[in-house]
């Protein structure tokens, strides 16, 4: 493979890799707090695509400010979902699997809703020149969003670090995701704090989605079952409940597709299925995840 | 022939010993208890005779077989039955399904047959019924055979649980904390009728215990435990005498 | 004379379960063998198509409401099923024309077997399938059990649309002959009920029952966890694979897309309208939610109200079914049966207690009167 080529394919798993750890912490968030697996969480992902349409095409407002609003509204679904269906069956201490169902419930519901209101046929999501461009250096032709994206997901992530480590409502989610009943009895406004991690989770999405939509500009309906499913492995590789390991399953996963196609031409059809196998070896070995501690089921 | 034996068996959990060196020998036919403050390791000791933990080192031996490496189901199916300390039944269930599904590693019909119905399924069925519905008339419960496990009172679910462990007729009987949540009536009530089915099924009983005068009046033998490590063991008149025991256990309840 | 009648009438209340159940079923198939000169075979095929459901969610149901390991990977014993089932039952000559853009492989092209022999493989293949992936999946826990089971679904589906020269890739497989007759539905229907019913009447259905209800305590009496789980996991695998192959006959055509991983959602949702653990549910879920499905299609199309014409939205019957069906799952999670079966006993109960009240009701009003 010329090294041209080599780089640019390393870019490219790098790009992919950064958006799913952008999700992937979404799922890895809420696992972490109320032990929910949030299936909706990939229909917030394509209803953050559709929200971009909306602001940025048809109202045509300024790039920037559309994708402000964009991330707040996703944010504040991320929030609707939990306090409308999650929140009212915890309380009753519905059992997991019911809850689980209701996740799937709401992933069902968005997708009708937006089929209904923009129908199935593919929208154009907004891109921005300012990051699509093409660069060159040397002999490599590399698109903008290659540096930028992973500035984009640092800056991201050291954020949300000082975050959850320095900052009230950080240490208060850290505090939950350790033992909620303490943390009630701590006088710590659990409810509040679920409320607000499915905010970060729900905008980091939208981020993610807004990335994402750079490269794939193509947006129908189902547009985040895979990236969705795929950051949801990854969230589960790493490690599911912990931030630094959904960013390295996101990385692998993001990687080891790129690059498998690259060197195997052959398998591309199969992409789709390499984070799947991924998936089951790790659960396998280490069905903690990689660098998951051990979640216990309690009896 | 000692029935239980444990040989240096330790369980350590990360930095945390729960369980240190234990030997234990049990004979046959006797009633032994293990006590201890709260947070002793007995229930860990428990826990690892019956394959729930496989311990970091030692040994298990029951009547000379290792029980290293077996499951918990492996280890039921040789002989030894237990309860918990907090009542675990099948709360979907009634009482006699309860005793019944102790019965199921013992069946000798295949899946097919049990589906289909088949006579000597159904011919299995019904001895392991009259079973169940003997074990329960020998420990009082014959006339709350169709209820709910969960409906009877406390004390009741208590003796659904030693009569489940009992159905498959096992060798060693292990109780966890039986007495736990009873007033002394009912705490007396139990100690005859642990030495009724010690004899009427000639098993024996190892048992954990915080009711010291259950423990005095039933057991032949008793190990102190304390932070995982054995301090004492002898019949209940040493125990009761022993300094150490005294002033470890004993003596923080005045 | 009268005293011989009292005789029969005693006996008669004595056998009151058997008679009602003949009388039932006599009457439901007397339904069913008219049901296409009563309805019409547009509702022929919508109840076909519920009692196939209603096998996938009875298989579902097996594992996940009486097992109690939620498990979501039906979708792939489906299409394993399907596939089977569609391949075996081309002749070699359909093949060729099915295949047109690159040939079957030359050993499968000859293989031709009857519908019901076919079928029975389907399924088979599908325990089998379920069998090799128990064993890594089985051994896990909660939530990644689940997310192990819809990886396999995936899987098994990516590879379906991948393995060209046996599937015949992304284009499916078409011009499967229809063999499923209603009756061929509903006996299938029937037979697995009956089936399941009497497991979980055996011995095998306590362990299983056990293993939900506190799998610490099963294990602690004898019973091995693993392999109770694996029976009820590989059985589970065997109807779905039924199921999927008589839904590739039913419909037609199949293709790998059919049996994406989110498609195991309205199973889930049929079996929880049911009642998480009941078989009976299981059917009910299935009948109640498919036939809603169809009935719902009035929404899609433009209705004049007189003083507003409504124009009909494309997809409104979906948006309109996830909505009642988040309403069940938040406000009536026991769904229809709860845990129970269906018995004469309960229903009679049932009856003669809504009888008493309307007659009190009655009482009050003479009383007033």
């Amino acid at each position: 493979m010329p090294f041209d080529v080599l780089i640019q394919q390393i870019c490219n798993g790098l790009v992919l890799g950064c958006v799913y750890a952008l999700v992937s912490i979404g799922y890895t968030i809420t696992y972490g707090i109320i032990r929910l697996i949030n299936f909706a969480h990939n229909s917030i992902f394509m209803l953050s695509m559709y929200f971009a349409i909306v602001f940025v095409t048809m109202l045509a407002l300024p790039w920037w400010l559309g994708f402000i609003i964009v991330i707040a509204l996703t944010a504040i679904m991320g929030v609707l979902t939990e306090k409308l269906a999650y929140h009212r069956l915890r309380n009753r201490g519905a059992p997991t699997s019911t809850i689980k169902i209701a996740a799937l419930g709401v992933s069902y519901l968005i997708d009708n809703v937006v089929i209904v209101i923009f129908s199935g046929r593919p929208k154009q999501f907004p891109t921005v020149d300012l990051l699509t461009d093409v660069f060159e250096i040397g002999p490599v032709r590399l698109q903008r969003t290659a540096i930028i994206v992973p500035l984009v997901v640092l800056v991201l992530l050291v954020g949300l670090t000082y975050f959850l480590n320095h900052t009230k409502p950080g240490l208060a989610m850290r505090a939950v995701s350790r033992d909620m009943e303490a943390a009630r009895l701590m006088g710590i406004d659990v409810d509040k704090t679920i409320a607000f991690s499915f905010a970060i989770g729900s905008g980091l999405a939208a981020i993610g989605a807004i990335l994402w939509g750079q490269r794939y500009t193509s947006v129908i309906p189902t547009v985040g079952s895979m990236p969705g499913m795929k950051s949801f492995i990854a969230a589960v590789i790493g490690g599911i409940g912990n931030i630094d390991g959904a960013v390295i399953g996101g990385m692998l996963i993001g990687m080891i597709e790129v690059m498998v196609v690259a060197f195997f031409p052959g398998l591309s059809s199969y992409r789709d299925v390499f984070s799947f196998c991924l998936l089951l070896i790790v659960l396998l070995i280490k069905p903690t995840g990689i660098i998951g501690e051990k979640v216990a089921d309690k009896a | 022939m000692n029935v239980l034996e444990t040989r240096h068996v330790t369980m350590r959990f990360g930095g945390l010993t729960a369980v240190d060196d234990l030997n234990i020998v049990i004979e046959e036919g006797e009633i032994v208890s293990l006590i201890g403050p709260n947070g002793a390791g007995k229930t860990t000791c428990f826990n690892v005779i019956t394959g729930i933990y496989q311990p970091t080192e030692g040994e298990v031996f029951f009547y000379g077989e290792k029980l290293n490496g077996k499951r918990p189901d492996q280890v039921a199916s040789i002989g030894i039955s237990r309860t918990f300390q907090n009542i675990r039944l099948f709360k979907t269930m009634t009482v006699l399904e309860n005793v019944l599904c102790a019965t199921h590693f013992n069946r000798h019909s295949g899946l097919f047959s049990n589906i289909l119905h088949l006579p000597n399924a159904l011919k299995e069925e019904g001895l392991n019924r009259d079973k169940a519905l003997k074990i329960l008339d020998e420990v009082g419960l014959a006339q709350y055979a169709d209820w709910k496990a969960t409906s009877l009172p406390y004390g009741l679910q208590r003796r659904l649980e030693i009569a489940r462990a009992l159905v498959s007729e096992p060798k060693l009987l292990l109780l966890d904390e039986p007495a736990a949540g009873m007033n002394p009536k009912e705490s007396d009530e139990l100690a005859d009728f642990i030495f009724e089915i010690k004899d009427k099924f000639h098993i024996t009983v190892f048992l954990i215990e915080h009711h010291m005068k259950l423990v005095m009046k039933i057991s032949d033998r008793i190990y102190v435990t304390q932070y995982g490590k054995t301090i004492a063991m002898g019949t209940p008149e040493e125990i009761r005498n022993n300094p150490l025991v005294i002033q470890a256990y004993l003596g923080e309840e005045g | 004379m009268e005293k011989k009648n009292n005789a029969i009438f005693q006996r008669i209340l004595e056998n009151r379960n058997k008679v009602l159940t003949i009388v039932f079923l006599a009457l439901i198939m007397v339904i069913v063998g008219n049901l296409k000169p009563w309805f019409g075979s547009y509702w022929v095929r919508v109840f076909n198509t519920c009692c196939i459901y209603s096998m996938v969610t009875m298989s579902m149901n097996l594992v996940n409401g009486c097992t109690g390991i939620f498990t979501m990977g039906s979708p792939g014993f489906m299409c394993i099923g399907a596939y089977t089932t569609a391949i075996l039952t081309l002749t070699p000559e359909v093949k060729d024309a099915v295949y047109y853009l690159s040939p079957i492989a030359p050993w499968l092209r000859e293989l031709n077997t009857s519908f019901p022999v076919a079928l029975l493989l389907g399924g088979l293949f599908a325990a089998i399938a379920a069998f090799i992936i128990g064993f890594p999946v089985l051994r896990l826990s909660g939530d990644y059990l689940s997310i192990a089971t819809m990886a396999f679904s995936e899987i098994a589906r990516v590879i379906m649309l991948n393995a060209q020269s046996i599937t015949n890739g992304p284009i499916g497989i078409t011009k499967i002959k229809n063999h499923v007759t209603v009756w061929v539905a509903f006996m299938a229907l029937v037979s697995v009920y009956v089936l399941l019913r009497l497991l979980m009447r055996s011995t095998y259905g306590r362990a299983l029952k056990a293993v939900r209800d506190d799998p610490v305590a099963a294990e602690a009496i004898g019973i091995p966890l693993f392999r109770t789980k694996m029976t009820s996991f590989i059985i589970s695998g065997f109807i779905a694979g039924i199921a999927g192959g008589l839904l590739a006959s039913l419909v037609g055509t199949i293709d790998a897309n059919q049996f994406v991983y989110s498609y195991v959602n309205q199973f889930l949702l049929m079996m929880i309208l049911g009642g998480n653990g009941s078989m009976t549910g299981s059917i009910l879920g299935s009948f109640v939610i498919t036939t809603a499905l169809e009935v719902f299609r009035f929404m899609d199309e433009p209705i004049d109200f007189g003083f507003w014409k409504y124009p009909g939205i494309g997809g409104m019957r979906m948006v309109l079914f996830s909505i009642s069906l988040m309403l069940i799952v938040l406000f009536w999670e026991h769904g229809i049966m709860g845990s129970n079966e269906f018995s004469w006993d309960r229903i009679i109960e049932r009856v003669k207690k809504l009888v008493s009240s309307i007659r009190g009701l009655f009482k009050r009003k003479e009383e007033q009167a």
